[in-house]
């Protein structure tokens, strides 16, 4: 240690790429934390089940409810154990392959939907675009939870139903922006350029106008995403969730409400992993649309 | 601006419009509820005479036009449970949901609108970026979690307060404080950004010049301007916790139209889930137009333009 920063005193000035990375570091210690976050978690929802030290499924009923740190016959339990003697790291681990894949699904599915009426009805221009208008109105006029409650507690949770749900959530914001977005780059004397020439429509949006529209939709996509990681563990915190192998983090969460007394430790892991993943994204999204408009 | 409330009447009516369709279509796609609503065993003979008071043996589109006629005379049907109509039903829980929205709402502009106000007038400043990250953080932590927390801390572990129901106002002041949480980052960075907008304009300049009092002139001048996007915010968000603040009243077991909502789900009541959309999309609507109205109660720009 002591060598290099001797090595580095000794030198005038670090080259500029390390001064560069240095800067870096230091204005956007969060982004980079962030990043590393997302990349994490990324991981766990690959290979979840395998990272996790035990099986998340295997019940231990005389290792009930241990505190943090505890040992069993089964191993070390960092975060503690469930009122069914499971290993709560393992469950978390284990838990988040649904919920960020139906996040990521309803997201990308949402996103494209909106982000093409966006650019499609901005491009068209008139009815078109009013009744664009006039559905994304209408949609904001409603609170979305309650929304997605009746529908999916009527209809009962699959797999699918709350992905359609929770895409349906993320359309709206980007449409909008999208349409507004466009119409403004429409009036510019480019796209005329290119009318006058004879540019197809296709060709217009996809080459001229989508990619000024390209980091709004970024923008938008990561803040939906985090929306959505929210909206699919609220519907399990209230019993609405699609079947699955492991209990997802909202599930974890409403399980461990019955034990806030004798086990705090229940509902803090799963609500941290809910937390430190929509965090992870907002940042990335904040730091996305600081970099893209200075003011 | 007559012609914008008109506009906000005819999409709140859409909504409710629509509110009122879609649930038809959910409950009838849901299947057949004679299965919830018998015993197991009940004959073919009970089943026909259920469906026939419950009025599903006619054609869809027969009880599609007698649901919508049932809801313009304010008859949104009858629980599947409950001898009750699904008014009496939702009537009943609505007023706690409407203490909680009150008390909730009150709570976050006192908080937020100050330190909004602060922070845009001490840019840069460590109360700006504290309050910046607290935003950030805010809008990251889901409120059903907060509200474990917060129960956690301070009515598990410390005893200050009640765990849970409608025990007077110690216990609503958990839940108001969840609710103020999850308000607070949107309507804290409006009025931050507001006020930044209005700090530079010139009868700012004016006031000052003129030896009004910084009080003054941040009051009378900058934040009556300022508050106006903030107002529409505030209408968006008080006519949001109207139709229920359903995670934060399952996690207190808070006795409103939210906590209904999911008890009615987990037992298959699907007319009061019904009932519960329809009362919120009219109730939405209302605020959104109440709104409006005191918008231009506040802004004399408003009356003249358009």
């Amino acid at each position: 240690m002591t060598t290099t920063l001797e090595a580095n005193a000794s030198k005038a000035r670090p080259s500029v790429g390390v001064r560069r990375f240095r800067g870096v570091l230091r204005h956007r210690v969060p982004t980079v934390i962030a990043v590393l976050m997302v990349a994490a978690f990324a991981v766990i929802t690959v290979a979840g089940d395998k990272l996790a030290p035990m099986d998340a499924g295997a019940q231990h009923l005389r290792g009930r409810l241990l505190p943090p740190g505890s040992r069993t016959a089964a191993g070390s339990h960092l975060f503690g154990t469930d009122a069914l003697g499971r290993d709560l790291w393992s469950l978390v681990l284990a838990g988040a392959q649904t919920i960020v894949v139906q996040a990521a699904l309803a997201v990308v599915i949402g996103t494209a939907v909106g982000a093409l009426l966006g650019l499609y009805c901005g491009y068209r221009g008139g009815r078109l675009g009013d009744l664009l208008i006039l559905l994304t109105n209408l949609q904001l006029s409603f609170p979305f939870f309650l929304l997605a409650l009746a529908v999916v507690g009527i209809l009962g949770a699959s797999f699918w139903l709350v992905v359609f749900v929770v895409a349906l959530a993320s359309w709206v914001e980007i449409a909008r922006v999208v349409h507004i977005e466009t119409r403004e780059v429409c009036q510019l004397e480019y796209i005329l350029a290119v009318r006058v020439m004879r540019g197809s429509g296709l060709r217009i949006v996809f080459r001229h106008i989508l990619p000024n529209v390209a980091s709004s939709i970024l923008v938008l996509g990561a803040l939906a995403f985090g929306n959505a990681i929210v909206i699919i563990s609220g519907l399990g915190f209230i019993g609405l969730s699609a079947p699955s192998a492991s209990p997802g983090w909202g599930e974890i969460l409403s399980d461990g409400r019955d034990y806030m007394a004798s086990a705090w430790w229940i509902t803090i892991t799963p609500g941290i992993a809910i937390f430190l993943l929509v965090l992870s994204v907002n940042i990335i999204s904040e730091a996305v649309r600081d970099r893209l408009s200075p003011n | 601006m007559r012609k914008l409330l008109v506009k906000h009447i005819a999409i709140g009516l859409l909504v409710v419009f629509g509110a009122l369709t879609l649930t038809f279509v959910l409950v009838r796609m849901s299947g057949d509820p004679t299965g919830l609503i018998l015993p197991q065993d009940a004959s073919a003979a009970q089943r026909a005479q259920l469906r026939a008071q419950l009025g599903i043996d006619k054609p869809l589109l027969s009880q599609y036009f007698s649901y919508l006629g049932g809801a313009a005379r304010g008859d949104l049907g009858k629980s599947y449970f409950d001898s009750s109509s699904v008014s009496a039903v939702v009537l009943r829980y609505l007023p706690n949901t409407a203490i909680l929205a009150a008390a909730s709402f009150a709570l976050t502009v006192l908080v937020a609108v100050p330190l909004g106000t602060l922070a845009a007038m001490r840019r840069g400043g460590v109360l700006d970026r504290v309050v910046q990250a607290v935003a950030v953080v805010g809008n990251s932590v889901p409120s059903f979690w907060s509200g474990l927390l917060l129960l956690q801390v301070f009515a598990v572990t410390l005893g200050w307060l009640p765990t849970f129901g409608t025990a007077g106002v110690a216990s609503l002041v958990l839940p108001s404080v969840n609710l103020m949480l999850y308000l607070f980052p949107n309507m804290a960075r409006l009025t931050r950004a507001s006020v930044l907008n209005v700090l530079p304009m010139p009868y700012v300049d004016t006031a000052r010049t003129k030896g009004a009092s910084e009080g003054r002139v941040m009051t009378v001048h900058v934040l009556r301007n300022a508050l106006l996007p903030v107002l529409a915010l505030g209408g968006v968000q008080f006519g949001s916790l109207l139709g229920g603040a359903v995670l934060t009243e399952t996690v207190f077991a808070w006795p409103g139209v939210g906590t209904l909502a999911v008890h009615s789900i987990s037992r298959s009541d699907f007319p009061v889930v019904q009932g519960i959309v329809v009362y919120v999309a009219v109730i939405f609507a209302v605020v959104t137009v109440l709104t409006e109205v005191l918008a231009r109660a506040a802004n004399p720009r408003l009356r003249t333009a358009v």
